[in-house]
């Protein structure tokens, strides 16, 4: 190995290096301000470093407003939250042309909406019209905003977080598949144990109340996304993705017996997306230079839950999807 | 560290290889060893198989070492037991991308030789025991389980070739006598010492061990490895029996076989025909009755027939022949019977008549002539042959002293009767006045002799003559009437022709027919012959005297023989008379045979038995005929008449009168059945419609005294009840066979009424009280 090699190596190990702790300063961080659910605030950071979104689902106060709100603290970004209710009109979200008067001369003005945001929490998102909710498309696929033929870049790192409800289903509108699909992971927040739930009284019933610190930049974040595409995976692990994926379609040869039994349709390539790049996210998380296959397992359930859809009988069953998925990641070999 | 991983997985693979060899390995010694016990191979060649074996369990060793391990394969296993999360596999992984591609971005690049660095940075973490651990072989339980039930399946449970003898079973098991029995086994031939063992062997018998005939040795046809042939004595005793085969005069075993008798209707072939105690006992009383005209009528071959048709029904009874064959042979037999019969019988006795006429005329032929006459041709054949003895001297001589001789013996016997003595008294007295004939009386005889000859064949030639003319006269009429059809103006002359026609046809092809049976006739057969050997004593008789004494006895020795062959003859005309008149007679008790035969049915038929219970109404009637009391519903004499209406719901009336037996039912049928019904099922008693009285008969010694009767005048005139059984049997019979000849009625009709009688016959049972 020449010396230049070696120099180069020894900046990437730096550079993987300094991820990992950054990663782990900020998880530290918002430690302080949300207990446990260690494996949500994983899976945010995962999203926000894969340069996806989220979409959390749980009951009300579990602290899915703090968390985002703290997130946007630890990294100094900007913060907008959009509480959805059925009246929220597209031009609510995204902005709206008004008229100003400058100089005597009267003109449209575009006023930017709560989209133009760093980090956007979607409370609620299942309660606005689908036609409020395909507002969001163009901003989480695209990173741009149109307005009258008017396309808005919107800042970078854009993270958006929505949030839905299962147990007030009345008067919802279930987001449709293709939207769903552009959720980089669907996170299920469970509720907090009991040590947790003491901690959380401790916290926010006393005096004191803790206030999160800035760790990072939120330049520093767009850098750690390019670092996560950078990470090398080997071709036999890629294939056990792909596998992994292709199982989840009943009509595939790769299809487990549940898949075939309770699936309509499975994830889709953008689902194996979200996987591999979550798995190496993982990767360096754990200061490793390569994804394994236990990455691709660990991030598999929140990538691909939200992007398979169950079928009548998966429906009248109750079949939860990450049934299906632990039984693929059983039965799909490694080799 | 990968070597060390890999030859441990090579030495497991040589394992597990070598285990699932030996499960084939045991699967082949187990067929050498059993190979070897059945005697399919030799040693050497159970070794041999055993040898391969033990090498196959070295191939399987060396093929499951041999397989390829891949470097990357062999890292994935120690990654996962040392837990370093794919580091050791991933490094090898991108170690062969980078050598191979150039693709990858520096940086990438750069990340994977970190990845590369940070795996052989993990080598010390790696566990390769952990990795590549010695486990037991999938197939070893297999191959235990296998190897064990190999050796207790060749070491125990296999038997070791057995070659004693063994009988099975005989087949048939049963049979009559004389009977080719089967016996089957095995290793029969294993101790025969005979060359070719073919067609008994010398060390070998078999016996019938229990039963009648025990201890009697039986042929032994045939003597095979598995199957022995032999036959059951045509003398067996009837019964159940054992067959004791001996080799070496040790017993190898036993088998049952029953001797059942030919004449067991249980054992008869499938085929065999079946006929009821009833009807068996018919058709024998038919041909007892046959045989007993042939031999009152001294027709032999009636008597054959009837032996003949015995013989079938025993065969057909034996399924040795089928219904089918036995009607045609019985048809067969009957043309046989009635082939050559004359058809005009009276014209022929009328040619006798005239013939004897003539005869009667001299005094030498005038008891010849009677006899024809008369139509006795028995005895005209006496007279014949008594004509022949006159006419040769020195034959009547010797003929003379012969029977004087027997004569005078049967006098001087002291044991023969007076009966006898006088007899032969009255013979040897008739003797004296017995003279041979004269030279003149010969010659007068062959005069007369060519007279009758001669006027036989004008007869004959007469005869023919008017045959002719009528066939002659037949054929114009058809010709004329044929021309007449033709010419026919309306439709109605054409034809009224046409019938006339055919009618004229039948005539002719009757005319024919006569002609034709005339010609085959043995009678006139027979009496063309016997013309002809007239004319030859005839010449004989007349042939001028030349003085040579003997030429002259040559003369009368063919004269006399001649007469001894129209004596013949006469004879042959006489039995074929009678067979046919015999025939007439029997035609009847033919037509019953044939009938009693046909409905006779064959053992294996399984079709619908008696469907309609005719068996038990035959012997419910057989019972009542005989004056005993009826079972069950099969008859009811003075059922009532009855009238039905059904109606919808299916009810119905019935109304009964039983003032005559039978009546007339008239019914308007309901939308279903009527239930209904007389309340007098069974009707009022027969209504006494003769005139009757009341008679005490005396009761005879030993009866029950005085019984009240009542006597159907009616029916049998007086004195019913007093008439013997037999006698009113007779009486009635005869009347019946009376309007059965007169009547033309259907030969299954007749069937029934004979079958009536032969039921109420006083021999059938006891005669009704």
């Amino acid at each position: 190995m020449s010396t230049t090699h070696a120099v180069r190596t020894a900046e990437v190990e730096a550079s993987v290096q300094a991820f990992t702790a950054d990663l782990r300063r900020l998880r530290e961080e918002i430690g302080t301000m949300i207990v446990g659910q260690e494996t949500i605030v994983e899976g945010v950071l995962m999203c926000l470093l894969g340069g996806g979104h989220a979409l959390l689902e749980g009951v009300p106060g579990l602290g899915k407003t703090m968390l985002v709100r703290t997130l946007a603290e630890t990294i100094a970004a900007n913060f907008s939250r959009v509480q959805f209710t059925p009246d929220l009109m597209p031009a609510d979200i995204v902005g709206t042309n008004v008229i100003v008067e400058e100089n005597g001369m009267k003109k449209f003005e575009f006023q930017k909406g709560p989209i133009f945001a760093n980090i956007v929490l979607a409370d609620e998102i299942n309660r606005a019209t689908p036609k409020t909710q395909s507002a969001l498309l163009e901003a989480m696929s695209e990173g741009s905003v149109t307005v009258a033929k008017q396309t808005y870049k919107l800042e970078k790192p854009f993270f958006v977080l929505a949030t839905q409800n299962p147990l007030e289903m009345e008067g919802t509108y279930p987001l449709p598949e293709a939207q769903l699909d552009r959720f980089f992971f669907k996170l299920i927040v469970e509720f907090p144990n009991r040590d947790q739930l003491h901690t959380i009284l401790d916290r926010t019933t006393a005096d004191s109340t803790p206030k999160p610190q800035v760790v990072i930049d939120k330049s520093r974040i767009v850098e750690m996304r390019d670092l996560v595409r950078k990470v090398p995976l080997a071709r036999n692990i890629q294939d056990y993705a792909v596998r992994v994926v292709l199982a989840t379609h009943p009509e595939n040869p790769e299809a487990t017996a549940m898949s075939k039994q309770f699936l309509r349709y499975g994830a889709s390539p953008r689902g194996l997306q979200a996987v591999i790049l979550a798995a190496k996210i993982r990767a360096l998380l754990e200061n490793r230079y390569a994804v394994s296959i236990d990455d691709i397992r660990h991030v598999a359930a929140p990538a691909l839950r939200h992007r398979m859809i169950l079928n009548f009988e998966g429906e009248a069953e109750g079949v939860e999807a990450d049934a299906i998925i632990a039984e693929i990641l059983k039965s799909t070999k490694e080799v | 560290m990968l070597g060390r991983a890999r030859s441990r997985l090579r030495a497991q693979g040589a394992l597990e290889g070598a285990t699932t060899a030996f499960i084939l390995a045991t699967a082949a010694t187990l067929v050498a060893i059993y190979g070897l016990r059945a005697e399919w191979f030799e040693l050497p060649a159970a070794l041999g198989i055993i040898a391969g074996a033990i090498l196959l369990v070295g191939a399987g060793a060396i093929v499951g070492a041999s397989r390829k391990l891949d470097d990357e394969l062999v890292a994935r296993r120690i990654d996962r037991a040392s837990n370093l999360s794919d580091r050791l596999s991933t490094a090898i992984a991108f170690d062969k991308e980078l050598r191979t591609t150039t693709d990858a971005d520096d940086e990438t690049r750069e990340m994977m030789i970190a990845a590369i660095k940070q795996g052989t940075q993990v080598v010390g973490r790696a566990n390769v025991k952990a990795a590549t651990p010695y486990a037991v072989p999938k197939d070893l339980r297999a191959a235990g389980a296998f190897l064990v039930v190999s050796a207790l399946v060749a070491g125990l449970a296999l038997p070791t070739v057995d070659r004693t003898e063994h009988l099975y079973s005989a087949t048939p098991d049963h049979g009559i006598p004389g009977t080719l029995v089967t016996i089957k086994g095995n290793h029969l031939a294993e101790h025969i010492h005979n060359n070719g063992m073919k067609p008994t062997p010398s060390n070998a018998s078999i016996f019938m061990a229990n039963g009648k005939d025990a201890g009697r040795p039986i042929e032994i046809v045939d003597w095979a490895a598995t199957v022995i042939t032999t036959k059951i004595p045509a003398d067996a005793k009837i019964g159940d029996t054992k067959l004791d085969v001996f080799v070496d005069n040790k017993s190898i075993g036993q088998v049952s076989f029953t001797v059942v008798d030919p004449a067991d209707v249980n054992f008869h072939d499938e085929n065999s025909v079946v006929l009821t105690a009833d009807d068996r006992a018919y058709v024998e009383s038919v041909l007892a009755e046959l045989k007993n005209i042939a031999q009152r009528d001294k027709v032999p071959e009636l008597d054959d027939f009837a032996k003949k048709i015995q013989k079938l029904l025993e065969d057909a009874e034996q399924g040795k022949i089928t219904k089918e064959q036995l009607l045609a042979a019985l048809e067969e037999a009957e043309k046989a019977l009635s082939q050559k019969q004359e058809p005009n019988q009276a014209e022929l006795d009328k040619q006798m008549q005239d013939m004897g006429k003539e005869l009667s005329k001299d005094q030498t032929t005038k008891d010849l002539g009677e006899a024809f006459q008369k139509n006795d041709l028995e005895k005209a054949k006496q007279e014949l042959e008594k004509l022949a003895e006159k006419v040769d001297k020195q034959d009547f001589d010797k003929q003379q002293e012969a029977q004087k001789k027997e004569l005078e013996q049967k006098l001087a016997d002291k044991n023969a009767s007076d009966k006898d003595k006088q007899e032969a008294k009255k013979k040897l007295d008739e003797m004296k006045n017995e003279k041979p004939l004269t030279d003149k009386e010969k010659k007068e005889l062959g005069k007369k002799l060519e007279e009758v000859a001669k006027q036989l064949e004008k007869q004959e030639k007469q005869r023919d003559d008017q045959q002719k003319n009528e066939q002659q006269k037949a054929e114009e009429e058809i010709r004329r009437l044929e021309k007449q059809k033709e010419q026919a103006k309306t439709e109605k002359d054409r034809q009224d022709a046409e019938r006339r026609l055919d009618k004229k046809k039948d005539e002719l092809k009757k005319l024919q027919k006569d002609q034709q049976d005339k010609q085959q006739s043995a009678q006139r057969e027979a009496v063309k012959r016997l013309q002809r050997d007239m004319e030859k004593a005839s010449e004989s008789l007349q042939k001028p005297q030349s003085g040579d004494k003997d030429e002259q006895q040559q003369n009368d020795q063919q004269a006399s023989q001649k007469l001894k062959d129209a004596a013949r003859e006469t004879g042959k005309v006489d039995s074929d008379k009678r067979k046919q008149a015999s025939q007439k007679k029997n035609s009847s008790q033919m037509d019953d045979l044939r009938e009693a035969l046909r409905r006779a049915k064959q053992k294996g038929n399984k079709g619908p038995n008696d469907p309609f219970n005719k068996q038990a109404k035959n012997s419910d009637f057989n019972q009542r005929a005989r004056g005993g009391k009826g079972q069950g519903q099969g008859w009811k004499p003075g059922q009532g008449q009855g009238q039905g209406q059904g109606q919808g719901q299916g009810q119905g009336q019935g109304q009964g009168q039983g003032n005559q037996p039978g009546g007339q039912g008239q019914g308007q049928g309901g939308d279903s059945w009527g239930v209904g019904h007389d309340d007098n099922l069974a009707g009022d008693p027969t209504g006494k419609s003769g005139n009757t009285k009341d008679q005490d008969l005396q009761g005879q010694s030993g009866n029950e005294g005085s019984s009240k009767r009542d006597t159907i005048l009616a029916a049998a005139q007086k004195g019913f009840a007093s008439t013997s059984y037999k006698k009113v049997y007779a009486d009635y019979q005869k009347i019946v066979e009376e309007v059965m000849r007169t009547e033309k009625l259907p030969s299954s009709y007749k069937y029934y009424v004979k079958r009536y009688f032969a039921k109420i016959h006083p021999s059938m049972g006891p005669a009704p009280q």
